[in-house]
């Protein structure tokens, strides 16, 4: 019975009474040599038939040789959840590779057997055919993968900053104030590719990687605050964005503290989007927090308490202490009639989590707006 | 036969040569002289007589000349034969082992002899004054 399906097999390459006669060959030599030489002599004998019937009928073996690119991109289309192990995918490409492979080895058979000017048709045309099925074909199945591009409209540059530093900058361009986007710590400046075009209508807009997160050059050395925050420096005069606003996400909270404590020319505003605080001031934080955890909440200062510096004064007093009036007056700003005004430093509260960008971008970037506004101009 | 141009750019000027080779190289293969294993074929073939089909063929081919030929080889170079008209095969009738099927019997036509002899009176010349077969190397 097995027997028979061996003798269709041959038949479906060769002539009936040739497969039986190749068939039956197999069959009288079985006895002797056992199932397993008889098995793989049936594949052995189909493997040459269909090479002998595809030299014979080169366009149709052409055709059945590339079909399962074809099966194989329908596949992977139709059911991307299949091919999403590196695995998977590369069973998957595997079909692309063979079918290239056998056909570029198919064409120059057939080319073998023909004049000049087919052989060297039959040449360019098998190159064509293994282009298309290597790299055409997977692009069509693959396009997301392969052909991946950063939708958000930025320009990327490498400024220097430091001996074989460079730092990757994306320019979001824009006109208006200038901004720069200091990314957090372990992330790339793409970390505001979805948040910086909301900025360009208003500001110019530059998002700076620090060293060694990628996209920027690996570094063996000067990670401390002070050198970090030369390398922004160096990127605001290399770009020619003058007095910006820098804004920064968490870790770059470090690199802020130190531009607004040396380098306060050359920028005219700092934003702290849930960014690092100053360690310098609480060595020892677990100390701190259990202090500070014993003095109870002080009420918030009423109309009366505010109407003077002296009157704040007092009023902390009953809590803790206040400190030197000087203190007060470069924490708080002062209204024409002498009476307490507004925090130097705004400090709102925004719901969301520690990636405000991302998670509640529509109030940061109002209280973006609202600090650069508020700003005196600068020149 | 147009030679490549030397003045295309460097990649269609290998091509080109590539081409050319291998097309010289096919040309020189195609004439009708006949490949060892085709002169093994034919030689036991013709020893076999009446009884040449594919399980003879290849059994005296491994008692004879010590090789073992796959089936699948086998058949291609017997279909090669053929349409190169150096052999003719007819079917026989069905026998009882091998599940009833026919044996595909091949004999030598007149044209595979004088192919055959071409091929062997080429040894002989290169072997004349070698005594290479009794053993003296020349």
């Amino acid at each position: 019975m097995r027997d028979h399906v061996v003798e269709r097999l041959f038949s479906l390459f060769t002539s009936s009474d040739r497969a039986e006669a190749m068939a039956g060959d197999l069959v009288e030599e079985r006895d002797r040599r056992g199932a397993a030489w008889f098995w793989l002599h049936v594949a052995g004998v189909t493997l040459a038939l269909v090479r002998r019937a595809a030299s014979d009928a080169p366009l149709r073996a052409l055709t059945l040789t590339v079909a399962p690119v074809f099966v194989a991109t329908a596949a992977v289309r139709l059911f991307p959840p299949l091919f999403d192990s590196p695995g998977r995918w590369m069973t998957a490409s595997v079909v692309w590779w063979i079918a290239a492979l056998s056909s570029g080895t198919l064409l120059a058979a057939i080319a073998r057997r023909r004049g000049m000017t087919a052989s060297v048709t039959l040449t360019i045309a098998g190159l064509a055919v293994v282009f298309v099925c290597l790299f055409v074909v997977p692009r069509y199945a693959f396009p997301q993968q392969i052909e991946w591009k950063d939708p958000s409209p930025h320009k990327a540059t490498l400024v220097t900053v430091d001996t074989d530093v460079a730092l990757e900058v994306l320019d979001w361009g824009g006109s208006g104030p200038a901004l720069v986007l200091l990314a957090g710590g372990g992330v790339s400046a793409h970390q505001y590719d979805d948040f910086a075009p909301a900025l360009t209508a208003r500001y110019r807009v530059v998002g700076v990687t620090r060293r060694s997160h990628r996209g920027s050059s690996v570094a063996p050395g000067g990670y401390g605050f002070a050198r970090l925050a030369e390398d922004v420096v160096r990127v605001i005069d290399a770009v020619g964005v003058t007095n910006p606003v820098v804004i920064g996400h968490s870790f770059a909270g470090e690199e802020m503290h130190v531009l607004g404590a040396r380098h306060s020319a050359k920028i005219s505003g700092l934003v702290y989007v849930d960014a690092a605080f100053d360690r310098g001031d609480s060595a020892d934080s677990e100390a701190f927090n259990a202090v500070a955890r014993t003095v109870p909440a002080a009420p918030s200062a009423k109309d009366a308490d505010l109407a003077s510096f002296a009157a704040l004064r007092a009023h902390l007093e009953k809590y803790g202490g206040a400190g030197p009036e000087a203190y007060l007056r470069t924490r708080y700003r002062t209204n024409p009639d002498g009476s307490v005004g507004g925090l130097w430093a705004r400090v709102v509260e925004l719901s969301g989590t520690h990636n405000l960008i991302v998670s509640n971008p529509g109030e940061v970037l109002q209280q973006i707006e609202a600090f650069v506004s508020s700003l005196p101009q600068r020149r | 036969m147009a030679k490549p141009r030397i003045m295309l750019g460097r990649l269609w000027h290998k091509l080109a040569i590539a081409i050319y080779l291998n097309y010289n190289a096919v040309q020189m293969a195609t004439a009708l002289n006949l490949g060892e294993f085709e002169q093994l074929i034919l030689l036991a073939i013709l020893r076999l007589r009446d009884d040449a089909y594919g399980v003879t063929i290849r059994a005296e081919l491994a008692d004879r000349a010590g090789r073992t030929a796959a089936p699948g080889a086998l058949y291609t170079a017997l279909e090669r034969l053929e349409t190169k008209g150096l052999i003719t095969s007819r079917m026989s009738d069905p026998t009882p082992q091998r599940g009833g099927r026919a044996k595909r019997q091949v004999t030598v036509t007149a044209a595979g002899v004088e192919a055959l002899k071409r091929a062997l009176h080429a040894y002989e010349r290169l072997l004349d004054g070698l005594n290479l077969l009794r053993g003296a190397h020349a």
